[in-house]
């Protein structure tokens, strides 16, 4: 039997062979989606997979007649696979309203992908007012009806309950692997927390929950590897495990995270309520927040001030996609902060790919000088 | 093409009377605090004017003069550009946001030309663009006031639009308790009423360039437009739109055209670049008129199915009466929700001007590829695919709103000019440019 850190990794790498099999195997149907606000638990309630549009991070020149080149490579890389036809299997797709490069992948995959069911969904900016989450609720009321339209039979207050216990198990038992991080000695890489989070995001929650117990029952007797400087990556959208492994190799751990990919997908839970829909809306509103949606409090700075605290973090990694304002407007005020917490920071600025000779240097130095103390 | 045909031109003798706006809104600007008048920073060019009408005269510095001045003075401008990026401000965020925040940074947004400092009591900004909004943010941190935002949900439902009511009225309540100042909900509802006045006459005066000739060109509006910014909310406001379209309707009675000829029309998408605005001067070389693009935005367009945007109707004509504040935030939520299409369906962006390409007797387009704008961008190069599978001639230039080190004239201007050249156009002898003048 695989590991379940080896499971992870292989849906990660035949994410679309997963969809595919779970739909032979089940009959359900599989939507996808294009941005973590988007709130699973419902689809999952209706009997559907949601799974997470991505990127291949291969050069591609498909989008150009579509996405002016100068957006974030991320929404042109997702829309490149579904023109390429990888996402032939979903009947669905789902937004939900945060930036315009994404809106744009929604727009243009609308366009000239249609299928069965697709759906814009609100999304309110403004989260630190209460009035938020009642939009955000009413919206989801919405949401319900047009999953049941689509999936043809209602989704019952029991499904929703089921829907949202699943999703919690999953965030709950996902933080607890990623409290084995904090220790001195982690038995789990950057790159093998990353394919976790990513799995999490093409599977069947259900079934990965049992990996993650898996997972927990075997990294609890490994003794771990103290592999040097302790590193928070931060940032835009990164499903670059490449990316990872390789400041890995040059004598560094990651050991937490704040981007969408990572704590920002699974952190904190559907809070108990007699309204299954706010309470769902409530979650999606604590979480922490994108740029976009982080706009008075700055609660994005003191998240990642905890964490590089929890998590004894001696240096920064911000890998930035290329023209993802949102990310931009904020990184000079995450910077002033981590250098107030004395946590020096690098910012590697990434597209589709990498350059891998140039990234070395600056990341060894970087290194370099956090081992040496400057 | 059109055969060269010269038709009649004249000056606007609106323009007078912009200038005359123009004045009193920056004597107003810089002698609010001195009236004891609200005073907000915010970027309100776009969003929610008349919200703050009850509360009389306020003053709003980030479209002052300063911020004109400086689209003429490039070197001032690359000044401001860099200054933001110094602070941490990666070069390709939006160029009038990295604009602004220069301007903040070196503490000339709020200078008075008449000497001192205004001292705003608070940030707002709408939520219509995330760049705008995050720059509301950091405007309220560097100057240490309160800060409040709304979300534009630009789509209505019972729960978009109730949320954006309730916000409405919380800004309100708000402001009366961070100013000390009570709202005054007849002036609001004034207020409210001329701000969608204006943006129902602007949507008619753009109308009247289905003549053929246009009675202006982009160049015309974009000036024309500059009272809409920031005075749609007072009466002066209406009146002024009022003389203005009456003048156009005047002028395509008479055929009186832009500039004296019109041998192709065409349309420029995307926000011009504001520091070479003569680019919408630029087809006139060759007897031809931008009619529009982007200026249409501000107008109140009913969305049809085919994609046609048709002028909304005033509150008055709908028989719409604002007597309570709940119902004068309505009506503004109405008009953001539901009359200003480009922000509401950006879906729909390519089929609507495809749509106007037609209903404008368009001959080809020209679309400008922001390298910092994302709202206006959104879809832009949907926009040209559609246009040009459908057989409208159609190009493109990369440029910047507001940042000159990513505009090259020598390179735009040779694209542009393949491009007329390409259609059969050739350059018209003597001066096309200067007729009609008005900006």
């Amino acid at each position: 039997m695989p590991s379940a850190l080896d499971r992870f990794h292989q849906v990660v790498v035949g994410r679309h062979q997963y969809a595919e099999e779970w739909k032979a195997r089940t009959g359900g149907k599989v939507m996808g989606y294009l941005c973590t606000y988007v709130p699973e638990e419902l689809a999952y309630a209706a009997g559907v997979l949601p799974v997470r549009i991505m990127g291949s991070h291969q050069p591609q020149s498909i989008t150009e007649n579509y996405i002016f080149s100068m957006w974030c490579p991320y929404c042109r890389d997702c829309l490149a696979q579904g023109l390429l036809g990888r996402y032939d299997y979903l009947e669905g797709i789902v937004f939900a309203q945060t930036c315009q490069h994404i809106r744009q992948t929604f727009d243009s995959w609308v366009t000239h992908l249609p299928m069965e069911f697709s759906y814009d969904l609100y999304m309110p900016s403004s989260l630190h007012v209460p009035l938020a989450r009642e939009c955000l609720a009413g919206e989801l009321q919405s949401f319900q009806e047009a999953l049941e339209g689509w999936t043809g039979h209602p989704i019952a207050p029991s499904d929703i309950e089921g829907a949202v216990d699943i999703y919690n198990t999953n965030r709950r038992l996902m933080t607890q692997v990623y409290e084995l991080r904090r220790g001195l000695t982690p038995p789990i890489t950057g790159v093998q927390a990353m394919e976790m989070v990513l799995s999490s995001m093409f599977m069947d929650k259900q079934e990965q929950n049992g990996l993650l117990r898996q997972a927990l029952e075997e990294l609890k007797g490994q003794p771990g590897r103290n592999s040097g400087v302790r590193l928070m990556l931060l940032g835009s959208e990164n499903d670059d495990t490449d990316l990872v492994g390789f400041v890995e190799s040059m004598g560094a751990q990651i050991v937490v995270d704040d981007h969408c990919t990572g704590t920002r997908y699974f952190w904190g839970e559907v809070p108990p309520g007699d309204d299954l829909l706010t309470a769902i809306a409530q979650r999606y509103v604590d979480r922490p927040p994108c740029p976009l949606k982080d706009l008075a409090e700055r609660r994005r700075v003191q998240h990642v001030l905890t964490l590089a605290r929890d998590y004894q973090v001696q240096g920064a990694v911000m890998v930035l996609e290329k023209f993802c304002d949102p990310h931009e407007f904020d990184l000079p005020s995450i910077q002033g902060a981590l250098k107030e917490a004395d946590i020096p920071m690098l910012v590697l600025e990434v597209d589709a790919t990498i350059p891998a000779g140039q990234f070395r240097t600056r990341i060894e130095a970087f290194l370099e000088m956090i081992e040496v103390g400057v | 093409m059109r055969p060269l045909t010269q038709y009649p031109t004249k000056p606007f003798e609106s323009w007078g009377r912009a200038k005359e706006l123009r004045r009193m809104r920056n004597r107003d600007l810089w002698s609010a605090e001195e009236r004891g008048d609200v005073i907000i920073q915010g970027l309100l060019l776009e969003g929610l004017i008349s919200l703050f009408s009850g509360f009389g005269n306020f003053g709003d510095p980030s479209y002052g003069p300063h911020y004109n001045q400086l689209l003429e003075n490039h070197e001032a401008l690359i000044k401001c550009m860099e200054v933001a990026e110094t602070r941490g401000f990666a070069r390709d965020l939006c160029s009038s946001m990295r604009c602004h925040l220069g301007q903040l940074y070196m503490d000339i947004t709020t200078a008075s030309p008449r000497g001192g400092t205004a001292h705003p009591h608070f940030v707002f900004q709408s939520y219509d663009c995330p760049s705008m909004a995050k720059t509301g943010q950091l405007y309220a941190e560097h100057l240490d006031i309160p800060f409040i935002t709304v979300d534009v949900p630009f789509r209505d439902t019972a729960h978009t639009r109730a949320y954006f009511v309730q916000r409405l009225l919380e800004v309100i309540e708000w402001t009366e308790k961070h100013t000390g100042k009570k709202c005054d909900d007849e002036a609001l509802a004034q207020g409210v009423n001329n701000e969608w006045e204006c943006f129902v006459l602007w949507a008619r005066l753009c109308e009247q360039q289905k003549a053929i000739p246009a009675p202006m060109d982009m160049r015309h509006l974009q000036s024309l437009r500059v009272p809409w910014a920031n005075l749609r909310h007072k009466k002066e406001g209406v009146e002024f739109y009022r003389m203005v379209l009456d003048e156009v309707k005047e002028r395509v009675a008479q055929g009186i055209s832009a500039r004296g000829y019109e041998t192709a029309r065409f349309l420029h998408e995307g926000i011009p670049p504001f520091f070479y605005i003569q680019i919408l001067k630029m087809p006139a070389e060759y007897g031809a008129v931008f009619l529009g693009g982007n200026t249409f935005d501000g107008g109140a367009w009913v969305k049809h199915e085919d994609g046609t945007w048709e002028s909304g109707q005033t509150l008055e004509e709908q028989g719409r009466e604002l007597r309570t504040r709940e119902q004068a935030l309505d009506a503004l939520a109405d008009l953001y929700l539901n009359y200003r299409p480009h922000m509401c369906y950006t879906a729909h962006r390519p089929q609507a001007h495809l749509k106007r390409v037609g209903d404008y007797s368009v001959d080809g387009v020209v679309v400008h590829l922001d390298h910092g704008c994302n709202g206006i961008q959104t879809g832009m190069m949907e926009v040209k695919r559609l246009l040009q599978e459908s057989g409208v001639p159609t190009t493109t230039y990369e440029g910047s709103q507001c940042d000159p080190r990513d505009f090259s004239e020598a390179q735009v201007r040779d694209r542009l000019e393949s491009f007329f050249e390409g259609l059969g156009l050739s350059k018209v002898a003597g001066e096309t440019t200067g007729e009609g003048e008005g900006e």
